[in-house]
């Protein structure tokens, strides 16, 4: 109930913009598409994926850590508890 | 100092509301099928029904009873849980008498269970010794000793002959579940229906040590088979079914003279109602109705239950019902009226913990109709991400191991001025060539890449571990002049034109 107060008017405001974007598929199964990705494919084979991989999720990583502790400082500097 | 209360109060009601979200599934009360069974079961003694049964124990009955139940939501479109649970909560109670007082909604909708039950068995005024379940029987079984017999597996070529099928007409459970050795006493029984069409069945013997058979069949009914036969011999037991052509005794089961059977029980179920069935019609201030089953000492109403259950199994279960407030017992609950009262407040001081977390749910859980709105928008809006995420997979999803990529063109649809059609998809480049060279390269620059991305976490290791904005360590590259503003960069620019702002 008390959730609810807050949240009906967050999607109020939330909903209508989400309804503005459009519908968006994106298939690889086209001829061009398949074509285009052959290529990045054949690239990126010279590469080790593997590595590129784990160093892609570590900065994924830190970044997610980032976010989140500058939420709580914002939320500490907004909370009235200190 | 009002928008930082609000920003409070926001934050600890969506943490709360998190906390208190339950998914629908979660939601669902575990009803127990056999619980109503054992209260269907008392009202319908109460109301005029009479139970006799042989050979069979409280497991048996209670799943009897809870089949019925099943059966009859099934009936009516539901499952047993969302038919108890719509009668509300608190249904079923015990008054300080032992008594199992009903509510009115779970008394009507009892006693439609019971009455569908009674137009499905043909029990009316005067019936009596209908049976409304045959189908266990178990077989203690004792033999020399020295060899051991499991039950649980088959195998249909062990089968001595005029033993030639194994099909157990409409049997649908069997319960054998340990090691029996020859010698011990044991039993297994099976369940018949009439309508299970389906079992399986596991026989397996250990001829002097050593395991002979391990097989595990499946069968369907066959509509030719009545009767299921178990046939020994000096090492093994068999369970075969045998046409109808004899009559099913005793001697069935003991044509094996190195086995000695104690005898064959057989487990049943009958009804009687001798006289008319009566179904009370509860005023409306009436809380229920209270059915006097001569239960002692019962805590709860599972231990009520337990001894309902109990009683049905020895054939004791008797009682009457009363419009609870009218009865007989009332008047001594008149005498010192807070009596019945005590346990009430035991329940509720019991229940309290649940009573303050339905509280809070209600209080904080969101409404589920708008937490699936707001699943299904961003399912539906960004559903696309999950396809942009399968084919980002399979680019990075390349190693020394896997198929080396081959780029091909589609020369069927170019268009010169020669015409069309110069052929089919031509291989324009094949990287298996490089494939005998990948795992070293690979590990050549997997090792510059490491160095390097761990020289710049070292240089970034002070702003990630104070977790601060993303900008910061670039705001003090800038103020310690490390690097250029993107303005200083322009200005370069428009003094000297390109790469000039690149130089320091």
């Amino acid at each position: 109930m008390i959730t609810n107060f807050f949240l009906n008017p967050i999607w109020a405001i939330v909903s209508p913009i989400l309804d503005r974007i459009p519908d968006i598929s994106i298939s690889a199964s086209n001829p061009v598409a398949a074509s285009v990705l052959s290529y990045i494919k054949a690239g990126l084979y010279f590469l080790p994926m593997q590595t590129v991989t784990a160093i892609f999720t570590i900065i994924l990583a830190l970044w997610i850590l980032r976010v989140v502790v500058a939420f709580l400082h914002s939320l500490w500097n907004a909370l009235p508890v200190v | 100092m009002k928008k930082r209360f609000f920003s409070l109060l926001l934050c600890f009601s969506l943490l709360l509301g998190a906390v208190a979200y339950r998914p629908p599934q979660a939601e669902a009360v575990a009803v127990s099928g056999v619980a109503i069974g054992a209260i269907a079961a008392a009202v319908a003694v109460a109301s005029g029904i009479s139970f006799l049964s042989s050979g069979m124990d409280q497991t048996g009955l209670a799943d009897y009873f809870a089949g019925q139940i099943e059966n009859y939501c099934s009936s009516i479109g539901e499952t047993v849980s969302d038919w108890w649970d719509g009668l509300g909560k608190d249904q079923v109670t015990v008054d300080a008498n032992n008594r199992l007082i009903l509510r009115a909604p779970a008394y009507a909708a009892v006693q439609s269970a019971v009455g569908w039950w009674r137009e499905q068995n043909a029990v009316q005024s005067g019936s009596s010794d209908i049976s409304v379940y045959n189908g266990g029987f178990s077989v203690p079984l004792t033999s020399p000793a020295g060899t051991t017999i499991k039950i649980g597996a088959y195998n249909p070529d062990l089968l001595p002959g005029g033993c030639t099928r194994f099909y157990p007409t409409n049997a649908t459970s069997v319960r054998a579940d340990n090691w029996f050795s020859f010698g011990d006493s044991f039993s297994f029984s099976f369940a018949l229906s009439s309508s299970g069409p389906y079992i399986s069945y596991w026989l397996q013997y250990v001829q002097r040590g050593a395991t002979a058979s391990s097989t595990s069949s499946s069968f369907k009914s066959l509509s030719a088979v009545e009767y299921i036969y178990l046939l020994c011999d000096s090492d093994a037991i068999y369970i075969c079914t045998l046409k109808p052509n004899g009559d099913r005794t005793s001697e069935h089961w003991s044509f094996n003279p190195s086995l000695t059977f104690s005898g064959v029980s057989s487990s049943s179920l009958a009804v009687s109602q001798p006289e008319t069935y009566t179904e009370l019609d509860i005023p409306d201030d009436a809380p229920g109705v209270a059915l006097d089953l001569g239960l002692t000492a019962a805590a709860d109403v599972d231990a009520a239950l337990q001894q309902i259950l109990e009683k049905l199994t020895a054939n004791e279960l008797a009682g009457t019902q009363t419009v609870a407030g009218s009865g007989e017992g009332e008047g001594e609950d008149e005498e010192s009226p807070y009596l019945p009262y005590i346990p009430h407040i035991f329940q509720k001081l019991e229940a309290l913990p649940d009573t303050i977390t339905g509280a809070v749910e209600a209080a904080f859980a969101p409404d589920e109709e708008l937490l699936t709105e707001i699943k299904t928008t961003f399912a539906d809006k960004f559903g696309w991400l999950r396809q942009l995420y399968l084919i980002i997979e399979d680019l990075f999803d390349q190693n020394p191991d896997s198929v080396p990529p081959v780029i091909t063109v589609y020369l069927s649809n170019a268009n010169s001025h020669y015409g069309y059609d110069y052929g089919g998809e031509e291989v324009a480049l094949d990287l298996s060539w490089y494939t005998p060279y990948k795992q070293t390269v690979d590990l050549l620059i997997s090792g510059f890449l490491w160095l390097g991305f761990l020289w710049i976490l070292f240089k970034r290791a002070a702003a990630i571990i104070q977790g601060g904005e993303m900008l910061q360590d670039e705001v003090r590259d800038l103020d310690a002049g490390y690097i250029e503003s993107n303005q200083t960069k322009f200005n370069h620019w428009r003094d000297g034109g390109f790469g000039s702002g690149w130089r320091r």
